[in-house]
């Protein structure tokens, strides 16, 4: 087992060196919540505006329903579309278990309750004038909706950067889904388990600090943003 | 302008199921203005709203121009037609041209056209200094400027204002009643909330005061004309 400060010391180096393989797991992390991220925030941010802004049968027990989500652990997601979609489930013939699609789905599920509580208390908080100026200066009501989230931006982008950070640095699903296969599966969480439980710290510690310098980027952009959101 | 008329018979609005008015009648007409009041809370702004088609009444018979329409074909034409200005104006976050040219970008305007009326709206209310500034930092008068230039480049048929004096100093108050004014003389009928009345009562041919759920015509000081009301409302005399 190497010592702390020579498994950083490694660390560090293979960050700088430009170690393919822990890179390729940073691309693969990067891509699949990106693109987790771009599915779920128009779905969870259109239903966010509809639950805020229209009273319909039902609305209460979705936001419930979307506010149970939110506590849900990650391993029972991951249980859950496991089930799913392993060659006996439901959904088996897709043949989407260990891929990266299937991460994202599990990534989609994830994050999308928490944009979508972020985004509708955003929605509720904002000003009912700017829907109402809008629509009577002659905008549809799609143009009025964009309109409203284009003044409410700073909130918005907050739920889109928490909905981030809940995702890369999620482990127990994209595990159970994803099957950790290097080159194709193996994101930066799940590295760093199997590093760990292997002994070997030192790419662990290079993931590790990535995934430190990225909580730290999105939590200044977040406070930035909220910041910013205060002084409109 | 065209001459304009729109009627709503029997406008019903609860809240909590409680009644918040049972009007049987109201009549807008173009060049005309009616001037509202009624205590806090007595529905001012939510029949504006109403009128303007941002919230749906429980029940009423929409008449324009003659015609019978259900409240769904209305709301697209009150959105076009009536523009409802909120008591603190709402700027969006961009400049003050922006805020002008917003109506128009979303209706469809062409370039041309949104430029020209822009800047005529802009000489109009004397906003050409300002322009490029963020409509935000506005003082409270610049604003509500602002508010009714946007509302002038659409060249509505009624514009309904909701407390449009309150937070104005004198001079803002003159500025504003000049506006009004102005698009009056131009053919836009007006309903106009206030509780300032020696000024907005200058202004309006017809004062309707909102008492118990119930629409009561009141005697005005300049009153040119009835109002084109049910003859069954009792009839209250201010100042009298």
């Amino acid at each position: 087992m190497e010592s702390i400060s020579s498994a950083s010391f490694h660390a560090i180096n293979l960050l700088f060196s430009g170690d393919a393989e822990l890179w390729n797991i940073i691309g693969i992390s990067f891509s699949v919540s990106l693109r987790a991220i771009i599915f779920a925030a128009p779905i969870a941010m259109l239903l966010a505006f509809v639950m805020a802004y229209h009273r319909f049968v039902g609305r209460r027990i979705l936001i419930y329903i979307f506010n149970t989500l939110l506590s849900v652990p990650a391993v029972v997601i991951g249980l859950t579309l496991y089930i799913l979609l392993s060659r006996s489930g439901p959904l088996g013939n897709l043949k989407l278990l260990f891929t990266q699609d299937a991460m994202i789905i599990g990534q989609i599920v994830l994050c999308l309750p928490l944009i979508l509580i972020m985004s509708h208390t955003t929605f509720q908080a904002s000003d009912r004038r700017i829907w109402e100026t809008a629509r009577t200066l002659g905008a549809s009501r799609a143009q009025a909706m964009l309109t409203v989230m284009y003044e409410i931006r700073f909130g918005l982008l907050a739920a889109l950067i928490a909905g981030f950070g809940r995702i890369i640095a999620e482990v127990g699903c994209s595990m159970m889904i994803g099957g950790n296969i290097l080159n194709h599966t193996r994101n930066i969480p799940t590295a760093i388990a199997l590093e760990t439980s292997k002994g070997t710290f030192s790419q662990g510690i290079a993931l590790g600090i990535v995934l430190l310098l990225m909580a730290m980027i999105l939590n200044l952009s977040l406070s930035i943003l909220q910041g910013r959101g205060q002084m409109v | 302008m065209k001459p304009y008329s729109l009627t709503f018979q029997n406008i019903q609005k609860c809240y909590n199921q409680r009644l918040l008015f049972d009007i049987p009648e109201l009549i807008i007409e173009s060049g005309k203005c009616v001037l509202l009041t009624g205590i806090n809370g007595s529905g001012k702004s939510t029949l504006l709203k109403i009128v303007a088609g941002l919230e749906a009444p429980d029940k009423a018979n929409i008449i324009q121009n003659g015609k019978k329409l259900d409240w769904k074909s209305a709301c697209k034409k009150l959105h076009k037609e009536i523009i409802y200005l909120h008591q603190t104006p709402l700027m969006f976050d961009a400049s003050v041209s922006d805020n002008i040219s917003y109506g128009m970008r979303k209706q469809g305007f062409d370039r041309n056209s949104i430029r020209e009326k822009l800047n005529v709206a802009l000489q109009w209310a004397d906003l050409e200094k300002i322009k490029m500034n963020n409509a935000r930092q506005l003082s409270g008068g610049e604003k509500q400027r602002v508010a009714l230039a946007r509302a002038y480049v659409l060249s509505p048929n009624v514009l309904l204002l909701d407390e449009s004096f309150s937070n104005l100093d004198t001079e803002g108050r003159k500025r504003t009643f000049e506006q009004i004014c102005k698009l009056k003389e131009e053919g836009v009928g007006i309903i106009l909330t206030s509780h300032e009345l020696t000024q907005t009562s200058r202004l309006a041919e017809h004062h309707l005061n909102i008492e118990n759920g119930q629409l009561l015509t009141m005697q005005n000081t300049n009153n040119v004309e009835p109002y084109p009301m049910n003859n069954t409302l009792p009839l209250m005399q201010i100042n009298a």
